[in-house]
């Protein structure tokens, strides 16, 4: 009995503390900031845009929340049976293909466990699938 | 053993089953019924049960076969259950290790109602009949589950460079006998990795099944109950693996079930 009240215990204190640990900033890019590498600005930040600003590179990079037009990287909500709703971030077809934009570039704002995080683009959002 | 001597009753309900899902799998994306198809088998081991305040020793296997089809925010499964008999020869925990089976229809919605909560409903229709709600561990129940689930979208910060998802649910079960359950959960997701803390206590029913009084024909179904149970679980792609313990704190069974799952999603799903 004193093994399964110290499991018991053991596991309180492990739940209890995932969900007393500090959360620094609220909203959807808490989780992408802490991403970023030391050397990019955030340039502009609202409630479903972030702007990012890499000044060895002059170059900038939107993130959306939302499919949007002006958006390299989105993020959308994925539903999947049997676990919770959980954000998923998508590169924009125009993005990802872009030969000006190569990926070690803009893989230059991240660390490389977000770079893995990004999905390739939605086949609908491809060029070379033809669609609209 | 009892399970695999069963097997034919079991295949007669499922086949029809799997045969529609691998039909409807086959058709274009566009014509698809089903959004996914989860397969779960679990085996509990039962070694204890305590009731009041005596504690029995019975030696019960209980296999529990589920198929459950997705569409949308909705499921609908069967789901086969069968209790074995382990190592007893006679005595009172031979009594309370008495060979079940039964069969139930599953359904459930999912309701999202926004970024951080998520509303699920889930129930349960006995279909066997001949089912003895006096004994222990009867293998079949009808009863349904309301949950409302908050969660992290995002994740609530990084560990190794991972981010782990923090959830909590609660809830109450109401059986087809009035047994009103409260139950509330806690658990935290990581790369995979989860675990969850549950706890369960039931408002109403029989405290003392060993003396029931009038209610000596549903004392089990009827058990007022509480618990604890923690579980693990790894997600390696569409399979599942999961482990879980249960200790009792008022009335119920000590066990231990172990889980394998398997989902496949269609692709009009992803």
């Amino acid at each position: 009995m004193t093994r399964y009240v110290l499991i018991i215990c053991g596991s309180l204190l492990l739940h209890a503390a995932a969900f007393v640990l500090p959360v620094e900033a609220q909203g959807a890019w808490r989780i992408v900031k802490l991403y970023l590498k030391s050397d990019v600005t955030v340039v502009r930040e609202t409630k479903d845009t972030l702007v990012l600003f890499h000044p060895g590179l002059q170059d900038t990079l939107v993130l959306a929340i939302g499919r949007r037009p002006d958006a390299d990287i989105y993020g959308l909500t994925e539903r999947r049976r049997g676990s919770n709703p959980h954000r998923i971030w998508v590169a924009a077809g125009r993005f990802w293909n872009n030969p000006g934009r190569p990926r070690k570039s803009w893989g230059r704002f991240f660390h490389a466990a977000f770079l893995r995080l990004i999905r390739p683009p939605l086949v609908s959002d491809d060029p070379r699938s033809g669609s609209p | 053993m009892i399970f695999f001597a069963r097997r034919v009753r079991l295949r007669r309900v499922l086949l029809p089953v799997l045969f529609l899902s691998a039909f409807s799998a086959g058709k274009p994306v566009k014509a698809q019924l089903l959004d996914d198809l989860t397969i779960r088998y679990s085996f509990m081991a039962i070694t204890g049960s305590t009731l009041k305040v005596e504690t029995f020793e019975p030696s019960l296997y209980r296999h529990n076969v589920a198929l459950t089809l997705g569409r949308g925010p909705a499921t609908l499964g069967l789901l086969f259950q069968v209790t074995e008999r382990g190592h007893v020869d006679d005595g009172v925990d031979f009594f309370y290790s008495k060979p079940e089976q039964g069969l139930m229809l599953t359904g459930g919605y999912d309701f999202l109602l926004s970024d951080r909560m998520r509303l699920e409903g889930y129930g349960r229709l006995g279909l066997t009949r001949g089912h003895d709600f006096g004994q222990p561990l009867y293998a079949t129940d009808t009863d349904l589950r309301v949950n409302l689930v908050v969660f992290d979208l995002d994740g609530a910060g990084l560990l190794r460079g991972m981010p782990y998802f923090r959830s909590g649910y609660a809830g109450v079960i109401v059986n087809r006998f009035g047994r009103v359950q409260g139950i509330a959960g806690a658990g935290v997701w990581w790369n995979g990795i989860g675990t969850y803390l549950t706890g369960f206590y039931a408002f109403n029913g029989v405290r003392d099944p060993l003396h029931p009084g009038d209610q000596a024909d549903r004392a089990y179904a009827r058990l007022q109950n509480a618990g604890v149970s923690l579980s693990l679980s790894y997600d390696l792609g569409p399979v599942m693996a999961g482990l879980k313990r249960n200790v009792p704190l008022l009335n119920g069974s000590n066990d231990l079930s172990v889980t394998l799952q398997i989902r496949h999603f269609f692709e009009s799903s992803r």
